[in-house]
């Protein structure tokens, strides 16, 4: 039982790092006032060229650099068009995701000739394994530094005049305006590094983690990452503890059937479908207790237009 | 200000002259610029793109009837996006809406064998989906793009593990039985069925007090606030308008269109739900806009068919240009806000 709940810890700590890392990018960019749901498509996107680009050069923190900017650079589309154009940010995401879809399963497609997956990766990044009695358990660096990024947020959101210059746009952007803030850049630093942050989710998925692409392999955890930034209430630090509710969730959708099976000797095949909702029933639950308590950013998703 | 105001503004009919050219103009030009940003992505990747266009406009569109056929489910999921919309709500669980419309339908036709029924059922479902994620947005304050995403996948595996344990067909047990035979409908009818739909919403929306209140919420929250309007019971009823539109979709496919069954993975659906956000989006969320683009996207797929098998390039091509579409069409909608501000309608 004891070996159980550090198995599950271990591996949870693998599966909420591409979560809190988009949870932290999307907080950080919904503070200062932007939404952008398009932290699904990022993962797809950086996972599937954070891949490419360690099977070129065979350098998977190059690879992991590569998500980063890959992350950012959608995160600075996505500025442009919620910032300078006013668009609908909520369209403007869903259109995203649709067209990283597409694209990543066209650029599997026309660079392996797959349709499902493609190949494992050799040379993963480096992983800590620590024997304890009959299991291994495996703690990815990432996975520290994620919680690290997380900290590091909190300070930079509450404790330095540039957190409180982004916050201010994402509250009152005309007062911030006033007080000489310029609301525009903030915006679009704070989108950019956001989604830089969950560039790195992705790449983290296929570079550190499964060690190849499928298809739509972040399977709703741009979502899940979105569910938890409400969890969260917008404070990168509750996040790390969303993160890893989520990550358990996630680990338990996998980890039950066969622990069942080698307990009671039942084979589940059909049956796994079933343990397959167990993430998503419980971010659905998990949101609809906690969501009466929250308190978003007064300006969340709607452009700033100067006078 | 004044006075920019009543020359920019012109009489009512420039205004009005001026608004039907850009509902036609805005989506085409939003299309052209996906389709020139796609084919930039389809040459860095190594395919033709005038290849890959020609055969996907030429062949996509040259079996009218067929393309009619296709265009069915999508009407009914572009209306499951375009409803809720219109009364500020959104409706990205079309997906999962889609599955269980289809799956109830199947498991309604086992037992009624009659086609109606089924298809009431696959509405019925699909409503009670989408009014569950507006329920938890009116009165639980959850994000409803995150319940329905969640949604989606939770539908996806249960569909698929019905399928596979309870109603799987001996002889072929990825599928589920066929629909019996007395419920199979005729294609023509999905099409038929489809467009009498988006009429009935088209009715509902501009004809009747509720799709009034509908489109007051939508429009302005504030004006609805004070005329009195149960906000909260709109939305829910716009949003299970779209989910049963969407469950209607769902019901069609294993009815209408050959071999009748559903699969493990939901080959026939998958997608399907998605697509319809783009559909109501370049149909400007109106439903007759609504079925001309259907037939435009059916086209699309079609040929998206096509390039798959003759040139062999996904056809996941077609999500990439609507995907861009969608991007793009996310400009003008607030551009024409900040005009109201100013006094500009159009």
């Amino acid at each position: 039982m004891i070996s159980d709940i550090i198995v599950v810890s271990s591996l949870a700590l693998t599966s909420m790092t591409p979560i809190l890392l988009g949870s932290v990018g999307e907080i950080f960019t919904e503070k200062s006032g932007v939404v952008n749901i398009g932290i699904e498509g990022i993962f797809l996107l950086s996972a599937l060229i954070s891949l490419i680009i360690t099977f070129v050069t065979e350098d998977p923190y190059l690879g992991l650099f590569t998500g980063f900017l890959i992350g950012a650079f959608a995160g600075f589309i996505h500025a442009v068009f919620a910032v300078y154009l006013k668009s609908d940010q909520i369209i403007v995401g869903v259109g995203f995701n649709m067209l990283a879809y597409g694209a990543t399963v066209l650029m599997m497609v026309s660079i392996w000739q797959a349709h499902g997956a493609s190949p494992t990766l050799p040379t993963k990044t480096y992983v800590i394994s620590i024997p304890l009695g009959r299991d291994v358990i495996t703690i990815h660096p990432l996975s520290i530094m994620a919680i690290g990024l997380a900290i590091l947020f909190w300070w930079i959101l509450e404790k330095t005049s540039l957190g409180l210059k982004i916050r201010a746009c994402g509250e009152d952007p005309k007062s911030a305006e006033a007080s000489g803030v310029n609301v525009y850049l903030m915006r679009i630093i704070a989108t950019t590094v956001g989604g830089g942050l969950a560039g790195l989710g992705g790449a983290f998925l296929t570079v550190s983690w499964i060690g190849q692409f499928t298809r739509n392999i972040s399977a709703g955890r741009g979502f899940i990452a979105l569910a938890n930034v409400a969890f969260s209430n917008w404070n990168p630090l509750t996040a790390i503890l969303g993160a890893l509710i989520f990550g358990i969730f996630d680990v338990l959708a996998l980890y039950v059937p066969i622990k069942l099976s080698s307990l009671y000797g039942i084979v589940f095949t059909t049956q796994n479908n079933l343990f397959l909702t167990i993430p998503y029933l419980a971010t659905i639950i998990i949101v609809m207790i906690i969501s009466r308590r929250i308190k978003m950013p007064r300006s969340l998703g709607t452009p700033y237009i100067k006078e | 200000m004044r006075k920019i105001f009543l020359e920019e503004a012109g009489s009512l009919y420039q205004r009005r002259a001026l608004r039907y050219l850009l509902v036609f103009l805005e989506p085409m030009t939003a299309f052209a610029i996906a389709t020139l940003i796609n084919a930039l992505i389809l040459y860095l990747l190594g395919y033709d793109p005038l290849e890959v266009y020609s055969v996907m406009f030429l062949t996509g569109y040259s079996d009218i009837h067929y393309l009619f056929i296709k265009s069915s489910p999508y009407i009914a999921t572009g209306l499951a996006f375009s409803t809720p919309f219109l009364a500020g709500i959104f409706n990205i669980g079309g997906e999962g809406q889609l599955y269980l419309g289809a799956l109830t339908a199947l498991l309604a036709s086992y037992v009624s064998r009659n086609f109606l029924i089924s298809i009431l059922t696959g509405f019925i479902a699909g409503a009670l989906l989408s009014g569950l994620t507006a329920f938890l947005r009116v009165y639980r304050n959850v994000n409803e793009v995150v319940t329905a995403i969640m949604l989606n996948w939770i539908m996806y595996y249960i569909t698929s593990y019905i399928i596979t344990v309870y109603i799987y067909d001996p002889f072929a047990p990825y599928q589920s039985r066929p629909v019996p035979r007395e419920a199979v409908i005729n294609p023509d009818l999905m099409f038929i069925i489809s467009v009498f739909t988006a009429l009935i919403i088209y009715i509902v929306l501009f004809y009747t007090s509720i799709g009034y209140m509908m489109r007051v919420v939508g429009r302005s929250f504030r004006s609805a606030v004070y005329s009195g309007i149960n906000i909260k019971r709109i939305m829910i009823l716009s949003m299970m308008i779209g989910g049963g539109s969407a469950g209607l979709g769902g019901a069609l496919i294993p009815l209408g269109t050959s071999p009748h069954v559903l699969d493990n993975t939901m080959s026939a659906l998958y997608g399907v739900g998605f697509m319809g956000i783009g559909i109501g989006l370049l149909g400007r969320n109106n439903p007759i806009g609504i079925i001309i683009a259907s037939i435009f996207i059916s086209g699309l797929i079609i040929g998206g068919q096509n390039v798959e098998r003759i040139i062999g390039a996904p056809p996941e091509v077609v999500d990439v240009i609507i995907g861009i579409t969608i991007v793009m069409l996310a400009i003008p909608y607030i551009l024409r806000n900040i005009l109201a501000k100013r006094g500009v309608y159009i």
